[in-house]
């Protein structure tokens, strides 16, 4: 930089206790002042090198450098077009970086994050703390989770919504300490890595509060939770969607004669092609759509996306493995397949993007019966029956046979107006589940939460204790007492003292400093009814509400 | 809720560019603030929430103070500008000497008994002597007719500050006493109120599970004073830990309670008994709290097998409830003003009383038998040393039958008649031990107590010391479960329920009520007293 003269900060040096601090106006910093800072400061008005030559004898180049770059910190930048203001405001925060290029990227979940967000742009003003590709109508706000500053420039903000990335983000937790605007955690992957997942949806859980919510792709997540949740009105809905302009059906003659040329692979054009584009592991169904591949020596199977060196193994002559392919290319790829299939058992399988942008373009998808693909083909595809397991096994939630996707593909090559019946019924569906439709979606979603926040207040709490109730035969019962009386010297009931079960005397005593769903865990171990933990949770719920 | 006062230590304000900022230090960020939020600066040193915003609604819609302070909400729980916790100390003002009694001794006043109302007359008489005790009544309210009410003063409460009657006794008074046979709504006032209570009960009441409940919900800044030990005794049985357990013994009116010529007392009993064998046979006095089959059985046994001695009952029950026709049986129950005159005379002519010490004994005979110098024998379910000062102490079981407890205190009244050394020895003692009951010396010590209780002010808001754990469930992937699991901040390592529910509720109730919670939750008593003996070394480490 040349000189920083027109784009320092508003900057005012304060006094305080016998220290001097330069308070940032513009950027909400406060500076402790030493020799350095005041005596770059001083000469702030001149250019960068004279300020670094006039101060070489008492400080280093990379002293006054870092100085200088420190008291410039960026303004905030805006890639905003003249739009008229949406009517929500979004904070979308990332704390690590993002993934390749979303040209490369192969991780569903990103691909999928960054997709909604742009569609999001539409509808909302979205703030973002890092930059990627196609973001035009999003603000790039510098965020810095750990630096109370810029804690404030977001309180300040006064957001509609947080919208985080991944639940690995722990840190962002703190969110919930004292932003007091709803906070969506989408989840993008059920369960997996050893119970890393679950664990890490478990703990948002309890941390949150009533007016925060987590996004899921499917039902079948939902379903999962609650087998061992009890509140699961905090999930809601939020299918991924699909370019339908992007992903769009072609001749499929034409199209194969161009992957045949594009890949140099004749038989393409020769004989019927099921496809599988994903990332080539096991938990994808990788070993079976090889298996299937041996099934039916009269068919070519092609697989794309990213595969280890060590994968290329003993592939039978009918399969071919093209490598990661652009992003562009991908719906020449689906409109050149006959039938697409995926195979994935993957127990982190809550929506399978792949097989909606082959549906999109017009190709019947041959699916297991797993979890989010199910949800995504319903009737417009096969869903091939699996094995579900109750528990994980390694990453795998099931697992499938290779006799019955070739079974399906088979009846699907053979049976031409079935075929085509399938495909306009694929693209149907795939014209339901756009961005669009994710983005509206989720913006119901904030303001769902945005409603239910107004119900969050100052929540009255009565004194508890915990005594002993003697009975007339002289054997003595545990009991907890509701003591009439509240923080604010007020009696709101006619009654005095109101015997409880001891459970309940812990679960409204620790309901101070604890929220409902931490109650919720706290009841799980002491009652081991599941109808008594609902019921005290009902009476929980119903009494903490009715006071005032 | 950010709560005012709050003490803006580390905070710095200044004007510059035509705008208000406020710079905090400790946070090391600075922020413009609008009109309100400095005119909310301005005040919040020195104010409470309340005032603040009584203040702002002068000057600015109801929605926009809202907003602002949801929007200050934000920044403290952010560790922005109001981030200290603590607010300013309340300031240690002298024992004003102004305390208040509960109400709810003036619930049917009229139909208390005699006793009771003559205790309540005479321990005003003396703590007025010590301190400002006021009784609230309302405006509209008139005295009871059946208590003496001279020397006190009632405090006539506003019918408006009867509705808010719980802000209105911190303002006035440092302390309020709870009488004997008052109600469990004591409790609620005072949490409510929000000032050290004690609270006096006695064994007469006919409530005990009152009397528990009270015991249980004492608070730092509270005390329970007993008029007797066996009470405290069988609190005891619940729990070790009764530090907060006072044995204060009711008093006795000196002025009326003098002892007498013992052979003119005998003469004037038979006058009036219109029994001769006053004059010459031996008179035991016999105190039994009520009329159960038991004390009746009693009776019946120790008048059978010394028909050589008068009995007589005092209190506890009359002929009709006894059901007898044994000659050597009176009985005497004090019911008005002239019998509570004539029980000196039956404590000077007495030559000996048994005193059964358990639930239901009315302590106040106790007190004046002694004071009067009767020698007893006292008779208690439990070892207790402080009784065995008093009079000779016999230890009786619980479930002992009428037959066992007459032979032994049988026993007993045969060893002391036959030795009149002995006799003269337990009277001395009487005397001794009886002159400490004396009003007089209730009220100092209630005042005393409450001095010394002024040092545990009840807490604004019953705030956690230490934070609190976090509690989620932990996916088991053996199990394909979800279990209950806590972690202990700030670090997050992971802890029994059990430990972590207990960590937290010793930080806002006492050590016997998560004693009672212990027993509860863990799966037997070795745990919970593990978990109990934990505790207990980390409050030393806190202390």
């Amino acid at each position: 930089m040349d000189t920083i003269r027109n784009m320092v900060h508003r900057y005012k040096l304060i006094e305080f206790q016998e220290s001097a601090y330069l308070a940032d106006l513009d950027y909400h910093r406060l500076l402790p002042v030493d020799g350095l800072v005041q005596d770059v400061f001083e000469r702030i008005e001149s250019d960068t090198e004279e300020i670094v030559s006039d101060l070489a004898d008492k400080y280093t180049e990379p002293e006054i450098r870092n100085c200088l770059h420190y008291l410039h910190w960026p303004q905030v930048q805006s890639f905003s077009r003249t739009l008229e203001a949406p009517p929500l405001k979004i904070f979308a925060p990332r704390l690590h970086s993002t993934h390749d290029q979303l040209r490369w990227n192969t991780l569903g979940a990103s691909v999928a994050h960054i997709e909604l967000l742009k569609a999001l742009s539409k509808y909302a003003t979205i703030h973002v703390t890092q930059e990627f590709e196609e973001m035009d109508n999003m603000v790039l706000t510098p965020f810095n989770i750990h630096e109370k500053s810029s804690v404030y420039r977001v309180i300040k903000e006064n957001y509609d919504g947080v919208l985080l990335w991944y639940l690995d983000e722990v840190e962002m937790m703190s969110l919930l300490s004292y932003l007091y605007v709803p906070v969506v955690l989408p989840i993008y992957t059920a369960r997996g890595g050893n119970g890393r997942i679950a664990n890490g949806m478990l703990r948002w859980y309890t941390s949150m509060r009533n007016f925060d919510g987590f996004m899921t792709l499917s039902q079948p997540t939902i379903d999962l939770y609650s087998t061992f949740l009890r509140d699961t009105s905090s999930f809601h809905i939020v299918p991924c969607g699909v370019d339908t302009e992007f992903f769009r059906p072609k001749d499929k003659e034409q199209a194969k004669q161009e992957v045949a040329e594009l890949l140099d692979r004749p038989e393409i054009t020769e004989k019927p092609l099921v496809g599988y584009i994903s990332r080539f592991q096991v938990e994808k169904g990788a070993g079976v759509f090889v298996d299937v591949a041996r099934l039916m020596p009269e068919v070519l199977f092609l697989a794309a996306g990213s595969i280890e060196e060590s994968h290329y193994c003993d592939f039978p002559e009918n399969f071919v493995h093209i490598g990661r392919r652009p992003r562009e290319e991908l719906p020449l790829l689906y409109n050149a397949f006959d039938v697409f299939c995926f195979p994935s058992i993957a127990c982190s399988e809550e929506f399978g993007l792949v097989a909606l942008e082959a549906m999109a373009c017009g190709t019947v998808p041959v699916v297991s019966s797993y979890d989010g693909p199910k949800y995504v083909v319903k009737d417009a595809g096969v869903v091939v029956p699996a094995m579900l397991y109750d528990r994980d096994m390694t990453s795998l939630g099931g697992g499938i046979l290779a006799e019955d996707f070739a079974e399906a593909i088979a009846e699907l090559l053979q049976n031409e107006v079935y075929r085509h019946k399938l495909a306009g019924k694929a693209r149907q569906r795939a014209l339901q589940l756009t961005w669009d439709n994710s983005a509206k979606c989720l913006l119901q979603v904030f303001q769902e939460l945005n409603v239910k926040k107004r119900l969050v207040g100052q929540q009255a709490h009565m004194p508890i204790g915990f005594g002993i109730n003697e009975n007339v035969d002289g054997s003595t019962q545990p009991k907890a007492m509701i003591i009439n009386a509240t923080r604010e010297n007020n009696m709101p009931l006619t009654g005095t003292l109101y015997d409880t079960s001891v459970e309940e005397g812990i679960a409204l005593s620790l309901l101070r400093n604890h929220n409902m769903r931490e109650i919720e865990v706290i009841l799980s171990y002491l009652l081991e009814d599941d109808d008594a933990i609902e019921e005290c949770l009902d009476r929980l719920k119903g009494f903490t509400r009715a006071l005032f | 809720m950010i709560q005012f006062p709050i003490n803006l230590k580390a905070h710095k304000r200044f004007d510059d560019f035509g705008h208000s900022f406020v710079a905090d230090i400790e946070a090391a960020c600075v922020f413009e603030v609008n009109d309100i939020v400095s005119d909310i600066l301005d005040m919040c040193e020195d104010s409470t929430t309340a005032q603040v915003k009584e203040v702002l609604r002068s000057k600015y819609q109801e929605s926009e103070i809202n907003q602002v302070f949801g929007y200050l909400f934000q920044l403290q729980m952010a560790g922005i500008l109001f981030h200290q916790t603590s607010v300013i100390d309340q300031k240690r003002i002298a024992f004003s000497e102004q305390i208040v009694v509960s109400p709810s001794f003036l619930s049917r006043l009229d139909q208390k008994p005699f006793l009771t109302r003559v205790a309540y007359h005479h321990l005003f008489k003396a703590l007025s002597q010590k301190l400002e005790v006021f009784v609230p009544i309302s405006n509209t309210e008139s005295l009871p007719t059946k208590f003496d009410w001279e020397g006190i003063i009632p405090l006539k409460i506003p019918t408006e500050s009867r509705q808010s009657l719980v802000r209105y006794y911190p303002e006035r008074c440092h302390g309020m006493l709870s009488l004997p046979h008052s109600t469990v709504h004591d409790v609620s006032l005072a949490y409510s109120s929000r000032i050290p209570t004690i609270f006096y009960v006695s064994s007469a009441e006919p409530d005990r599970q009152s009397i528990l409940d009270k015991f249980f919900l004492l608070r730092d800044c509270d005390l329970l004073c007993v008029d007797s030990w066996w009470l405290k005794d069988y609190l005891s049985q619940f729990t070790a830990d009764t530090e907060k357990v006072v044995v204060l013994p009711a008093g006795v009116e000196g002025d009326v309670y003098t002892l007498k010529d013992a052979q003119e007392s005998k003469l004037t009993l038979a006058g009036a008994f219109e029994n001769e064998r006053m004059k010459s046979d031996p008179l035991i006095l016999l105190f039994l709290p009520d009329a159960s089959y038991e004390n009746r059985n009693l009776v019946h046994f120790l008048a059978r097998n010394h028909p050589e001695f008068l009995f007589i009952v005092v209190g506890g029950m009359n002929r009709l409830q006894l059901g007898s026709q044994c000659e050597n049986i009176e009985y005497f129950q004090v019911e008005d003003m002239a019998d509570y005159q004539a029980l000196p005379v039956i404590y000077s002519a007495a030559d000996l009383g048994y005193y059964a010490a358990v639930g239901g004994a009315n302590a106040f005979y106790l007190s004046s038998a002694l004071y009067c110098g009767v020698p007893l024998i006292i008779s208690g379910e439990h070892d207790n040393s402080t009784m065995k000062d008093l009079g000779m102490y016999i230890q009786i079981a619980a479930n002992s039958t009428p037959a066992e407890t007459a032979e032994i205190v049988s026993k007993s009244l045969v060893s002391l008649l036959v030795d009149q050394s002995l006799l003269a020895r337990y009277r001395d003692l009487a005397i001794r031990k009886g002159r400490s009951f004396t009003w007089e010396s209730v009220a100092k010590t209630i005042k005393n107590h409450f001095i010394s209780l002024r040092e545990q002010l009840p807490q604004t808001e019953p705030s956690l010391t230490n934070l609190p754990s976090f509690f989620r469930y932990h996916y088991d992937t053996i199990q394909g479960k979800a279990i209950p699991a806590a972690y202990e901040r700030p670090d997050f390592m992971p802890e029994t329920v059990n430990v972590a529910i207990a960590k937290e509720l010793m930080q806002t109730h006492s050590r016997n009520q998560v004693s009672v919670v212990l027993e509860r939750i863990c799966e037997d008593s070795s745990i919970a007293g593990d978990i109990r003996k934990y505790l207990s070394i980390e409050r030393k480490h806190d202390e």
